[in-house]
């Protein structure tokens, strides 16, 4: 069973890790905080009820932990540094125009400057794909909560988007 | 005319999360018409997919190596926190029910606040032991491992940011097992720097502090605020003792 489990998670840290990156706007730390997420869970497994989403759970898991984290950090960077935005790039695949690639970057920034309950939200929904329902269950919020957030969180990062395009 | 959505509807159906397919079908219909919000349908999906590129790179890479390891980790032994390696990495948990555990200072001796009731939250920086005080003395002499008359064990040896040397140590208090850090800032006095008690396992064993939880938390944070570097062998902390804590770094 517990095996199972395992492969299960593993299955999922590649979200996990992006959901963390998100969150963090590092990606060191974002890792740090998906490992933390994989020993607790290890150690709660028995808090599982097999049949339920694994993934709200671990990702629920991953917020808390990133909560915590945040909490005992004395200074926390509010942009994301030259380096850890360079490690995000994908090399350019994706980004072979540079606007392109300063949009990504704007993004990175925007996301950081977002509150903490505003950007788990939009991680939630807009990069995990998450139901409303779902992300109000993983982050224990009501629904409305998840899509004012919402509503708050595009509100800033949209303009900013339009701005891109050119 | 007057708009017949909200921009909240338009939202909901870009993020897939109308739940009544007749308002989905409605929508759809409304952004294939309605100029406005198709516009705004396309800038909600543009700015879904610029997100979902921006924090894109962890779906294209293998399970990075230390997340593998956790994850093939016994329950029962699971250890330490974040990527840092560390003295708090040798120490595994006692049980796989872990409590929260709740730290507060214990009182050790000269210039240390005396525990109250336990509170959530941590009190942290118990203050500087003078030379004579039991817990200075047993951390100026005993290899790590040794348990002084007082009842104080240092665990391990490692050196902050700043090259001072410091300990982990384990001691027992009014209410119970502790785990402490302190180091050593002047000749011959010892600065305990955070004190967290540990629960009692079933078993009675209790040694081992908990990698997550407030502890575990509050112990990690320190060592990061030291910057403390890895553990020094048996050896070199010999060494170091022998030598009245004067000897250089390697």
């Amino acid at each position: 069973m517990t095996e199972g489990l395992r492969e299960e998670i593993a299955a999922l840290v590649p979200r996990l890790r992006r959901f963390a990156y998100a969150l963090c706007g590092n990606r060191d730390e974002g890792d740090d905080v998906v490992q933390n997420a994989c020993l607790k869970a290890l150690t709660r497994l028995d808090q599982y009820q097999p049949g339920t989403r694994l993934d709200s759970w671990m990702f629920r898991i991953v917020h808390t932990g990133f909560l915590d984290e945040a909490r005992r950090r004395v200074r926390r960077a509010t942009v994301p540094d030259p380096d850890a935005v360079a490690r995000a790039s994908d090399g350019g695949r994706a980004a072979r125009r540079p606007q392109h690639r300063l949009q990504l970057d704007r993004v990175l920034q925007a996301m950081a400057a977002l509150p903490e309950d505003q950007r788990a939200v939009l991680a939630l929904v807009a990069i995990e794909g998450c139901s409303y329902r779902k992300t109000a269950e993983t982050l224990d919020i009501p629904v409305g909560t998840v899509m004012s957030r919402l509503a708050r969180a595009r509100a800033k990062l949209m303009p900013l988007h339009a701005e891109g395009d050119a | 005319m007057t708009r017949n959505w909200t921009e909240t509807e338009i939202a909901a159906w870009v993020d897939g999360a109308l739940e009544n397919p007749a308002e989905a079908v409605r929508i759809s219909a409304i952004v294939e018409t309605d100029a406005k919000a198709a516009r705004l349908a396309e800038r909600i999906h543009a700015s879904n997919q610029l997100l979902g590129e921006a924090f894109d790179a962890p779906m294209r890479e293998p399970v990075p190596s230390a997340i593998a390891t956790a994850l093939a980790a016994a329950p029962e032994r699971v250890a330490v926190l974040g990527g840092r390696p560390g003295p708090l990495r040798r120490w595994p948990l006692a049980g796989a029910a872990m409590a929260a555990t709740i730290a507060f200072s214990v009182g050790l001796g000269t210039g240390l606040m005396t525990g109250g009731p336990p509170d959530v939250g941590l009190v942290a920086g118990v203050g500087a032991h003078a030379s004579d005080a039991p817990l200075a003395r047993a951390l100026e002499t005993l290899p790590s491992g040794t348990v002084s008359e007082a009842g104080i064990r240092p665990m391990l040896t490692f050196r902050d940011a700043d090259n001072l040397p410091c300990r982990e140590f384990e001691t027992t208090g009014a209410t119970g097992l502790a785990l402490g850090i302190a180091c050593r800032r002047e000749a011959g006095r010892w600065t305990v720097e955070i004190l967290v008690a540990v629960p009692e396992t079933d078993d009675g064993s209790g040694d081992y502090v908990p990698a997550s939880g407030p502890s575990g938390d509050a112990l990690a944070a320190v060592l990061d605020a030291l910057g403390a570097g890895p553990s020094l062998s048996p050896d070199a902390e010999a060494a170091l003792i022998a030598e009245d804590w004067s000897s250089a770094p390697d």
